[in-house]
């Protein structure tokens, strides 16, 4: 399970910094637009300047080839590496270590190339360009044609919830969990975001190229174009991977099947991530010669990554490094965005400190004022004895089917709400490597219990049966 | 058309807006009866407040350059009224440039030159 879990971490990583490689560090930077988040000038290009830019790039892409290396042997380490919550921690921090990695050479590339700029008597004019024509009239994504992928979204969530009320009768030991509600949830919303996401970037300012309103449009629509295709194909993968991973998931009954459907769906979404990336440099480049109009905005762009323009009214700005949209965070909205991306990272931290430590403490059962007690970090279930109707010795824990509907289950341990042999009411808290547990029965609840060691469970479930 | 605004300047976005409209109807890039995005798309894609672009409308339909209607937005006056005459502000401003161009030694026929050519329609 803990490779699976590697290989589904592994498939999101390399290719993402694979992507984002190619469009950071460009193998030559003559023919980009920008050089490490700085606008292309002719002045770059000529003589000595060439040669200072040309080794400046080179030391840059180099630190970030070898930051590239050194990930991907991290990455093969930790493949082979067990216990869940240590490889989830060492994965986060891995991609998040390697994202910044890559990010340094281009911050440090930024910071020379404005000094440079600077050195050069280059000075940002401030001047902004917009092209009349354009304004309002460059639309590429259709209202018609992201509907149908939403619409059948909806319609899957819709029979997956039917299907859980039981409206609608299939035999299934995993009905009534509400689990393929939610993985069918989980896909539309992610589908309904994209289309939010598609309609802000279609609405992104035009770019001025040139004086010529024909080559600006015909530009502005080729990018526009290619975006909204990306997006289109990307629902529609969205929409029929969410019903695969239902039917594979809920109806046959198989982890593997989904795993394998989420592998297929992030390879299929970073090889059409790359697609789109290659397309839009393409266009770059049939248009490079008509460009001849740059709108200097190098210092609005922190490190050439940040962009932060009080004088600008708009929201949302294509990224300069990498593929989509940012916000302008001098915009209200853009602060407050700024601000709650800054807590899910630290949330993030907090979260994986918290799994930490709750797998390195282990689980306690005890008896107190008449009340059975599992306790780990906090008391997570409180149990009155005189609610128990019926107790049972259970001697090997994997002769049990466990689902998990909300809470742990990882390999050492199963923590909170779960499907046990078709049976949905269950609240477990066991320690699946130990082997013996206790099932107690409530009016509310069936409990699957069990202390860390084996001689602890059965002390506990001897006390239980003598005092009913 | 082409629309360039300089954040650094002195002169006000509105007026800025205004006067490039001016230019293009001068040099024909803006024709007749051509219709102008309307106040949201145009703040929207310039990245500026509507009421700066509202401003800059308004003014332009005081003037009698645009004329607007609820049903078709704003459009470029089909005929704009010909006064034939150049106002004291502009006269002032025309001093000022020529005054400018004197003291830094230019000579006149090169000012004439740049006269006959924005005349012409070339910017």
């Amino acid at each position: 399970m803990s490779l699976i879990f590697g290989i589904v971490m592994a498939s999101i990583l390399v290719p993402t910094l694979l992507i984002m490689s190619f469009i950071l560090y460009p193998k030559n930077w003559k023919s980009s637009k920008l050089i490490f988040g700085v606008s292309m000038r002719k002045e770059y290009t000529e003589g000595d300047t060439a040669e200072t830019v040309d080794k400046l790039y080179n030391t840059r892409r180099n630190q970030a080839k070898k930051f590239l290396l050194l990930s991907f042997i991290a990455s093969v380490i930790l493949l082979l590496l067990h216990g869940f919550i240590l490889q989830t921690t060492l994965w986060m921090i891995l991609i998040f270590a390697s994202l910044l990695g890559l990010y340094i050479p281009y911050f440090i590339g930024n910071r020379e190339m404005k000094s440079l700029k600077r050195a050069l008597g280059i000075t940002s004019e401030k001047i902004s360009y917009t092209d009349m024509s354009a304004a309002g009239s460059i639309r590429t994504v259709k209202f018609s044609s992201i509907l149908l992928p939403n619409l059948i979204g909806f319609i899957c969530v819709l029979i997956a919830f039917f299907i859980d009320l039981k409206i609608i009768p299939l035999n299934s030991d995993l009905i009534g969990n509400f689990m393929g509600t939610g993985v069918c949830a989980t896909f539309f919303v992610m589908g309904i975001v994209i289309s939010v996401i598609a309609y802000l970037m279609d609405s992104l300012k035009n770019e001025v190229i040139s004086s010529d309103s024909t080559i600006n449009t015909n530009y502005n629509r080729a990018r526009k174009k290619n975006l909204s295709n990306s997006i289109i194909a990307f629902l529609w993968l969205n929409a029929v991977l969410m019903v695969l991973s239902y039917v594979f998931s809920i109806l046959m009954v198989s982890e593997l099947f989904f795993i394998i459907g989420l592998i297929l769906y992030i390879v299929i979404l970073m090889a059409g991530i790359f697609i789109y990336a290659s397309r839009n440099r393409k266009i770059e480049n049939r248009y490079k010669k008509e460009m001849t109009i740059v709108e200097d905005e190098d210092d609005y762009w922190i490190g050439g990554l940040f962009y932060y323009n009080p004088n600008n009214k708009r929201l949302n700005i294509s990224k300069r490094a990498g593929v989509g949209t940012t916000f302008n965070f001098a915009h209200p909205i853009g602060k407050l965005a700024g601000v709650l991306i800054s807590i899910t990272i630290l949330a993030t931290i907090v979260i994986l400190v918290y799994m930490g430590m709750t797998e390195a403490t282990p689980l306690k059962l005890k008896i107190e004022n008449n009340k059975l007690i599992c306790h780990q970090l906090t008391d997570d279930y409180i149990i009155d004895i005189d609610d128990i109707s019926e107790i049972e010795w259970g001697e090997d824990v994997s002769n049990l089917r466990f689902f998990k509907v909300a809470g742990f289950g990882i390999s050492n341990l199963y923590k909170g709400s779960f499907n046990v042999n078709g049976d949905n009411d269950c609240k477990v808290f066991l320690n699946p490597e130990e082997g013996s547990y206790i099932r107690i029965v409530t009016d509310e609840y069936t409990y699957y219990i069990s202390a860390s060691a084996s001689d602890e469970t059965r002390a506990i479930y001897d006390t239980l049966t003598k005092s009913k | 058309m082409i629309i360039r605004i300089d954040e650094m300047s002195d002169i006000p976005i509105y007026l800025q807006l205004r006067n490039q409209i001016v230019m293009g109807i001068s040099s024909g890039e803006l024709k007749a009866g051509e219709k102008l995005p309307t106040v949201r798309d145009l703040a929207l894609e310039m990245g500026i407040n509507t009421m700066t672009v509202s401003k800059a409308y308004q003014l332009l339909k005081t003037e009698g350059y645009i004329m607007t209607d609820r049903k078709n937005g704003a459009r470029i006056r089909t005929e704009i009224k010909k006064e034939a005459y150049i106002s004291d502000a502009n006269k002032t401003e025309l001093k000022r440039i020529v005054s400018e161009v004197r003291i830094s030694g230019v000579p006149k026929q090169e000012l004439f030159d740049l006269i006959e050519l924005y005349w012409g329609g070339e910017q």
